[in-house]
Formats: structure tokens, C-alpha cells, sequence
């Protein structure tokens, strides 16, 4: 589904600061499985699931997403196509704060133009699912930890996307919450969708929900996908 | 609704919550803003409503006015040359003048004498302003001098009548003496039987009306001569022909058009103006680097709201809507702020902040309301003058904070 | 020059026009330099982001052109009372040489910036940059003729002197005057003028409604509407102000924006500028029918396009037909409707 050709990305290129991030990758992630790239930290991890999320372009390298090449769209495109296809989970939480939960959760389908109706209906859906729709209209500083997180996943599926993309998502978690979201991502798998995950966390890549864990070191890949 | 509005509704919602969210940053830049918005608005209301007044009073004035002219100076007009304009075809009527300027060393003031030729009913020209402006005297707009509810007819012998300033700054009223000093050197004593009203202000305020006999004695002025002459034409579009005959004949005669003093008035506000804008331009810069520098100047948190729309699916274009959005959320409530304030300062409150320095010259400054007259022209100005400034120097600050990288969420950790 | 604060307002206008369009211009020839879409350089990557900046600023000197066309206007009309028989605007323009050329650069400049904004876009629509060059080959050119425009501005405000004997529109545009251009225009007989404007204006919107629904003979539609647009301003000039005046010899195109007609002149401009901008906007878009990347959206916009100018100039129609009919002026020797 997402195919990788001999991506690079170099960052201050042509400064004496110049580094390069990601060296020569080449990557496939299948369609409805969970992949989870690991690492040290400085491995690259990050940039390469920019990259693979099309949030940032390779300096370098091709990068297909359903066999079309989107590796230099313009960022318009990009966004677009970003914003239909992948649902982004941080390792922070990310929500904006002042605003409720609920507005939180509209935040990335604003864009789109969709009717305020049917969007709300779509949010509480969703916030309703993880068990959150109390919690509603509360704005987000009254939240805990956990329940920061779950309203963080349903902003990430707002759009229905095909592939979530979760970077160190339990790294601020403790053992249960970590639990807990690995169920999540199974769901997700359930419903048919493509996760990938970076994470260095064993609870994570030696879970048995994970399908392939790829190994990343100074930007390179280390070893075949198991 | 199609899809682009409703877009545009939510960005417009969230850009409002997230000003509110920051309250006090954005305070003071309003407050700032709305200022500059005011005191370029209380300038231009001010010297427009006063050019208007100007204007209205002038449409009173006399058709063509006459001095003779020695040596470039205005100098005492001949009685003997009336006659010789009367003749001139076209002419309806010849008034002659006594007017002059009268320094009161006491208050350090300088008043207009002058003696009302004959009643206003009675006049020819109809015109109810006396006095005219010499259109080479930069404080000319300042003496123009209509008379409103005054009969118009000179006050007998060792009277006067007084313009509210003077009996502001004297401290008389009717009853009381005034003393003057003749131009040798001798003491008159006039008394007051009148004051002028107050509509006339802006006007009347340093006029002091006296009897033609007191005028010759305070000034010296001879029998055969007058200040100047009002000239009336029958025919208003034969103004500029019957001036051109004054000329030819008397060769030291300065005739005076009403439309010249028309245009000079308009000259010297727009000066005036002019040059309060360009000194408030200082004003206006330092707020646009102000603008500026608040725009390009993002918060950590702003910064990572952003990156948090970015990478939610928020492109560049859409975060560079909801900073013009935001821009034209602050820009038009400065603006209309600003415009309702100075509307009150200048309308209500007299201009009680800077009005010396647009009215004065004179200390015995009129105190009164100026009629409220804004027109498109003016709020157009100020748009251009300060909306446009502002929102200029926030593009590229806009432009910076829109393309923060997206993936700069990724990379924020710590809270 | 005189100092006056609408005037400083236009000048200002004016220096930050040009000021952002130069600096827009820069970077537009950067990326005429420097663009190569297949790179992942950070250098694309900031010429890519500077597009984004370049349209916005556009954008803001687009609409700035427009706001600065009605306030030169505007101006010059204000400043009249300075100048023995100016009356209006076209009074004061004739103050000295510069007046008339810079009215004309402003009108060309912002048609100039809005056809540049219908080919951003477009631009905009396609994946993979399609009119990139084009488009900033276009900036490049638009540059000079806004800086021309503020230079030219600049003398015609500094070289102001009060007092300065100056036709008026009595004169200027009235048919007893046989020189210069504009008295030329007021000196056409209304009627036939009438007769030209509605017969081209005819032919104008029902090639502009083959164009929109055939998708056919857009070219000819795109020549129609700027010739429309000249025939309208003439027409203006010589026969529909009569109406809107209700002065048989009072041959002006300024006074209709002033308070004194309700504003419309506010409105028939606006119809008109839209008209011309979008009219030709379509036909400048067509060349791109076949690229491939615009192929699936180019006809809809270029169809937009023609419906909005379609629109606006038989809105602008309806307007005059509206005022010539609701008038009382009846040219004598003439027959009007």
C-alpha cells in the first residue's frame, strides 16, 4: 500500500550542520497490518513515518502510496491527500488548549468544509466509542493522561482514515493505558485498517497484534521485516 | 451551504476562540491600534467639519472683495475710488469697510474691530460676514467673521458689543467699561451693551464691534479712507468679468474673489490636515513595526497550535485564512473603535485632546460644538491610512507562522 | 504638491502596492530560476513555500488596486473645489499631464493583477505545478507597469499646484470642446452609440452563453469582453451619463460614483472590472485546456469563468437599461426607446 524507494532526507543541506536523517530506505507497509518501526532514539524513526505520513517530502527517493507517486506533489496535495488518508496519534496528546473536547476533535475535518451537523454527529460518535462522551463539552486542560489520548485517537479518525499512524504512542502511558491502546490498534485492525506505529517500547513490537516490526539504526534499515 | 463557506465559518469560529484564548496579548495590541485609528479620525473629522463650517460661512460672504494694494501691502482704501467702481457695468452695489486688528497687551490677545457698515436687512450683498480673509495671511481662516443673530448695525458712540472670547478673557459683560488704547497713546473707555451669541463662535469669539467715529479715533484712520470695499454683482456669472474691470481701472485695486477665499480656506485645511498626518505618520510607523513585530514574534504556544493544525491536516493556505481572518477581525473592530471614539471626541467632547494644536493661533480660542460631518471620503482615508499599513505588515509574519513544518508536532515533546 | 491627508492616503496606497508586488517579483523570479519540481532540496522546498506567499501578497495588491482605483477617483474628484473650474474629477485629473495616464495604468493594472490571480488558480488545481513559469513570467511583467503607475501617481500629486486654471467636465467632456480624446468620445452621437452598445453587448453575452454551454469559440468570447469593456466605458462617456445625470450635455464618467446618483457608479464599475477580469481570465486559461494535469478541472473553472462574466455584464446591462429607461431625459432630436 505504501512503498518506500531509496528515500533520503537531508536536513541544512549544504551547511556544515548538514545531516541526513533517513540513508537509502527502501519500504513496503501491506495493506491491514500492523507495523511497528523500531529503534534507538536519532534512529530516524520520526522523519521516516513523516515522510511515510506525507507530512514532509523525501530529499531524496520515491514514495508511492497506492502505486501513485506522490513523492513531489505540491503541499496542497499533500495535505489533501494526507488528511483523507491517514489519522496522525502523537506521543503527546497535541490538543489545542482553551477549546472543548468536542471542537478538538473537529479540528482536522474544519478544513474540508464538511456541515456542522453530520460533523458533530461523527465526533460524538467517535468520542462515544472510547467511552469519552462525557467529556464532551469539558475543555481539554480538565482531562487525565488517558483520557487526553483517546480524545487524541478519535481527532485521528475524524477524517475515517485508512491508515493510522501512531508515533511513540505509549511512551507517556503507563503499563494499563499502553494495554488499553494496544486493544485499540486491534480494533483497528478489525476494522480493516493499516497502522503503523514507531515505538522502542517492548510492550508495543513484542505485542501479538504487531503483523511486521521493521528495524531502523542511523537512518538506515537494519534487517528484513520479520 | 457549499463546502468554501462553511469552511470559512469554522475558521472564523476557531480564529475567534483563539483570540479570546489570548486576551491580553491581543488587548494591547487593539488598544494600540484603536488609538492610532483615533487620532488619525479626531484629525480628519476635525479639519473636515471645520473646513465644511468654513465653507457654509463663506457661501455668506461677499461676491468681490476690494483693498488697495501699495507696495504689495494691503494699505486704507480711498473713499474717492467707490465711485469709479459703481460705474462699472454689472455692479449692483459699493459697501465700504472699517475693520482692524486691536492687540490687547492686558490678556496678550489680538482682536478684530470692526464697525458694521448697516444692518443686514438693509444691505445689498446680503452677505452676512464682514470681514474677509486676506488669502496671503496664513491664519486666515481663523478670521472670518458672520454675525448670525446680530442686527448688524453699528453701535452708537462710546458702545461696543464683544465676542464671547473677549468677554471670556476679559472678564466683562454688558454694563461693564473696556479701555483702549487710541494710536496716540490716549485712553478711550467703551462700554459694553452686547454680546455676541454663541452659535457664532468658532467665528465672533475675538470680534469687537464699535461705532465708525471710535473706530477713526482708536486707529487714526482719516475720513477719506476705509478699510476696504464689498462689491455686489447683479449677475453672479459675471463675478470674474466685473473683478477683471476693477483691476484694469484702478490699477492699484486688489480685487478678491469669493471663490479664491473659497479655495484658499480648502488650501490651508488641507494643509493643516495634511501635516497632522504626516506627523502622526511617525505614530503609525511605530505601530506598523509594532504590528510587525507582534505577528512575527509567535508564542511557544502558538507555535505549536499551529504545528498541531498542520499536522492535524490543516494546510498552509487554510492557517493563512485564519490569519487574514484574524487580521481583519482586529483590524475592523480598531478601525470602528477608533471611528466611534474620535466621532465622540470630536462631535461631543469638542476635541478636548488636541485642539490647540489644529484650531490655534489665537488665545481667545472659541469654545463650541462643531456640527457632525463625516463622509465616505474621510473613512476611506483612514481606511488606506491605517488598515492597509497594518495589514501589510502582517503578511509576512502570516505567511511565517503558516508554513511551520508540520511535522514540528512530531517532534514536540515535553508539554 | 498638496498636502492632504485622502492624498497622502493614495500615495501611500500606492508605495506599498508597488513595494509588495517588487518584493513579490523578486521571489517570483527566484523561482523562475531555481524551480525544479522533481527535487526534494530544501531550496524547493522553500520555493515552494514562498508560492504561498506570493499569491497572498497578490492577492492583497489585487484587491488594494481595486480599493486605490476608486479612491484615486475619489480624490480627484474631492480636490476639484482646489482648481478654478474643476467641477469633479475630470476637472482635477487635467490639473497637469500625469492625471489621465495614471487613471489608465491603474485600470490596466488591476486587470493585469486579477488575470494573474485566475492563473494562480488555475495553477493551484494541478498536482504538479503546470503553469508555474508562466505564471511568474506574468508577475514579472505586471511589475514594471505598478511601478510605472506609482511613478507617474507621484507627479501628478507633487506637480499639484492650487489654483491651477483647469478645464472642467463642463468643458473636457462636453461636445462644444473638439479637443482631445474625451471630448471626441462625448461629441458621438447618444443614440448610435446606444445602438453599438446593446448590439455588441448582444452579441457579447450569447457568445459568451455558446461558450459556456458548448464549450466552443471561447477566444472570441475572451476579445469580445475586453472590447465590451471599451465599448461600455464609451458608452458611458457618451450616452448612459446623460441619462444618469439627466443632463443632456453633462458627458462625465466620474460623477456617477458620487453621492449625488445613490453610488451606482460604484456598482456598474465593479460589474464591469469583474466582467473584463473574468472574460478574459477564461480565455488566458484555455491554451492550458490539454495540460494534463488540469485537463479534468481546466473546462469547469474556464466555464465558471465565462458564466461569471456573463453575468455580470447582463447585470450591468440590466443596470443601464434600468436607469436609460427610469430617466426623465428625453433626447429631443433623437427617438429613445
Amino acid at each position: 500500500m505504501i512503498e518506500l524507494l531509496n528515500v533520503r532526507k537531508v536536513f541544512n543541506a549544504g551547511s556544515p550542520s548538514e545531516f541526513s536523517a533517513i540513508n537509502g530506505v527502501d519500504l513496503r507497509i501491506a495493506e491491514n497490518r500492523v507495523t511497528v518501526l523500531k529503534g534507538p532514539s536519532g534512529s530516524g524513526k520520526t522523519t521516516l513515518l513523516s515522510i511515510v505520513g506525507c507530512m514532509s517530502r523525501p530529499s531524496a527517493g520515491r514514495v508511492k502510496l497506492r502505486d501513485r507517486e506522490i513523492t513531489s506533489l505540491p503541499e496542497r496535495f499533500l495535505t489533501d491527500i494526507r488528511r483523507k488518508t491517514f489519522g496522525f496519534i502523537f506521543q503527546q496528546p497535541n490538543l489545542i488548549k482553551g477549546i472543548s473536547v468536542l471542537e478538538n476533535v473537529m479540528l482536522p475535518a474544519y478544513p474540508l468544509g464538511e456541515k456542522r451537523t453530520t460533523l458533530k454527529v461523527k465526533a460524538l460518535h467517535g468520542l462515544n466509542e472510547l467511552n469519552l462522551s462525557g467529556k464532551a463539552a469539558s475543555k481539554v486542560e480538565w482531562l487525565s493522561g488517558g483520557e487526553a489520548q483517546r480524545v487524541s485517537i478519535v481527532r485521528a479518525l475524524i477524517n475515517d482514515p485508512q491508515i493510522i499512524i501512531a508515533d511513540e504512542p505509549t511512551a507517556h502511558l503507563d503499563t494499563k493505558l499502553s494495554y488499553r491502546f494496544m486493544e485499540i490498534v486491534e480494533q483497528f485492525k478489525a476494522q480493516g485498517k493499516t497502522v503503523i506505529i514507531t515505538s522502542h517500547d517492548p510492550l508495543v513490537y513484542d505485542s501479538k497484534t504487531v503483523d511486521d516490526v521493521v528495524n531502523l539504526r542511523d537512518g538506515k534499515l537494519e534487517s528484513e521485516p520479520a | 451551504m457549499t463546502p468554501w463557506i462553511e469552511k470559512q465559518r469554522y475558521i472564523i469560529d476557531f480564529t475567534i476562540s483563539s483570540l479570546l484564548r489570548r486576551k491580553v496579548k491581543n488587548i494591547g495590541l487593539l488598544a494600540l491600534y484603536t488609538l492610532i485609528v483615533f487620532i488619525l479620525a479626531s484629525t480628519m473629522f476635525f479639519t473636515y467639519s471645520i473646513k465644511k463650517e468654513a465653507k457654509l460661512i463663506l457661501q455668506g460672504s461677499p461676491e468681490i472683495v476690494v483693498q488697495k494694494i501699495v507696495a504689495g501691502r494691503h494699505d486704507l482704501f480711498p473713499v474717492d475710488y467707490i465711485e469709479p467702481i459703481k460705474a462699472i457695468r454689472g455692479v449692483a452695489d459699493v459697501e465700504s469697510r472699517l475693520w482692524g486688528y486691536y492687540y490687547d497687551s492686558l490678556v496678550q490677545a489680538n482682536y478684530t474691530v470692526l464697525v458694521p457698515s448697516r444692518p443686514v436687512d438693509k444691505s445689498q450683498s446680503n452677505a452676512r460676514t464682514t470681514v474677509v480673509v486676506d488669502p496671503n495671511d496664513p491664519h486666515a481662516a481663523d478670521v472670518d467673521k458672520p454675525l448670525y443673530d446680530y442686527d448688524g448695525a453699528a453701535p452708537e458712540a462710546g458702545t461696543i458689543v464683544i465676542g464671547n472670547g473677549v468677554a471670556r478673557m476679559r472678564e466683562i459683560g454688558v454694563g461693564d467699561f473696556m479701555p483702549f488704547m487710541a494710536f496716540d497713546g490716549q485712553i478711550m473707555n467703551l462700554k459694553v451693551i452686547g454680546t455676541l451669541s454663541a452659535e457664532s463662535e468658532l467665528v465672533s469669539s475675538d470680534l469687537i464691534l464699535v461705532n465708525g467715529a471710535d473706530f477713526r479715533k482708536l486707529f487714526g484712520i482719516a475720513e477719506q479712507f476705509v478699510t476696504d470695499v464689498i462689491v455686489t454683482v447683479k449677475n453672479p456669472s459675471e463675478v470674474g468679468m466685473v473683478a477683471g474691470k476693477i483691476k484694469k481701472k484702478l490699477q492699484s485695486a486688489r480685487p478678491i474673489i469669493r471663490e479664491e477665499i473659497l479655495r484658499t480656506y480648502d488650501s490651508i485645511f488641507n494643509w493643516r490636515g495634511g501635516m497632522m498626518i504626516v506627523v502622526f505618520s511617525a505614530a503609525v510607523l511605530a505601530f506598523v513595526i509594532f504590528a510587525w513585530d507582534k505577528a512575527s514574534g509567535l508564542s511557544a504556544g502558538e507555535r505549536r497550535e499551529i504545528g498541531i493544525l498542520k499536522a492535524v491536516g490543516w494546510e498552509t493556505g487554510d492557517v493563512i485564512q485564519m490569519k487574514f481572518w484574524e487580521g481583519a477581525m482586529v483590524s475592523l473592530s480598531a478601525y470602528f473603535s477608533g471611528v466611534i471614539l474620535a466621532y465622540i471626541h470630536v462631535f461631543f467632547t469638542g476635541s478636548a485632546v488636541f485642539e490647540p494644536a489644529l484650531k490655534g493661533w489665537s488665545a481667545l480660542y472659541p469654545h463650541f460644538s462643531l456640527t457632525p460631518y463625516v463622509n465616505a471620503e474621510q473613512l476611506t482615508t483612514l481606511f488606506f491610512l491605517t488598515v492597509v499599513p497594518y495589514t501589510v505588515a502582517t503578511i509576512v509574519p502570516t505567511w511565517r507562522a503558516a508554513t511551520i513544518d508540520p511535522d514540528t508536532a512530531m517532534r514536540h515533546t515535553g508539554e | 504638491m498638496i498636502l492632504n491627508p485622502t492624498i497622502i492616503a493614495n500615495l501611500l496606497a500606492s508605495y506599498i502596492g508597488s513595494f509588495m508586488l517588487l518584493y513579490a517579483a523578486y521571489y517570483g523570479v527566484q523561482i523562475l530560476k531555481h524551480w525544479n519540481i522533481d527535487s526534494g532540496d530544501e531550496l524547493q522546498l522553500v520555493l515552494e513555500r514562498k508560492t504561498y506567499l506570493i499569491s497572498t501578497v497578490l492577492s492583497y495588491v489585487f484587491g488594494l488596486q481595486l480599493l486605490s482605483l476608486f479612491l484615486f477617483i475619489f480624490t480627484a474628484d474631492a480636490l476639484g473645489p482646489l482648481f478654478v473650474g474643476a467641477m469633479c474629477a475630470a476637472g482635477t485629473l487635467n490639473v497637469n499631464g500625469f492625471g489621465y495616464p495614471t487613471l489608465e495604468l491603474k485600470i490596466l493594472n488591476f486587470i493585469l493583477a486579477g488575470l494573474w490571480l485566475v492563473l494562480n488558480h488555475a495553477d493551484n488545481q494541478g498536482y504538479d505545478y503546470p503553469l508555474i513559469k508562466k505564471k511568474y513570467w506574468l508577475l514579472a511583467v505586471v511589475a514594471p507597469f505598478i511601478v510605472i503607475e506609482t511613478v507617474l501617481e507621484s507627479f501628478y500629486f507633487l506637480g499639484m499646484r492650487a489654483n491651477v486654471i483647469t478645464s472642467c467636465c463642463g468643458s473636457l467632456f462636453s461636445s462644444e470642446n473638439v479637443e482631445g480624446l474625451g471630448s471626441e468620445i462625448a461629441a458621438l452621437p447618444a443614440k448610435p452609440v446606444l445602438w453599438t452598445f446593446y448590439l455588441t453587448m448582444l452579441a457579447t453575452l450569447s457568445c459568451g452563453a455558446f461558450a459556456y454551454l458548448k464549450r466552443r469559440g471561447g477566444y472570441v468570447y475572451a476579445g469580445l469582453s475586453l472590447l465590451m469593456f471599451a465599448v461600455s466605458l464609451l458608452a458611458i462617456i457618451s450616452a448612459i451619463s446623460l441619462y444618469i445625470y439627466e443632463l443632456p450635455t453633462h458627458h462625465c464618467p466620474f460623477c456617477i460614483i458620487m453621492e449625488d446618483y445613490q453610488y451606482i457608479g460604484y456598482l456598474l464599475y465593479l460589474l464591469l472590472f469583474g466582467g473584463v477580469v473574468t472574460g478574459m481570465g477564461s480565455g488566458l486559461l484555455l491554451p492550458f485546456r490539454e495540460v494534463a494535469s488540469l485537463k479534468p478541472l481546466l473546462g469547469g473553472i474556464i466555464g465558471k469563468l465565462t458564466l461569471a462574466s456573463v453575468l455580470m455584464y447582463a447585470l450591468f446591462t440590466a443596470l443601464v437599461s434600468y436607469e436609460i429607461l427610469s430617466s426623465s431625459l428625453v433626447i429631443s432630436y433623437e427617438v429613445v426607446y
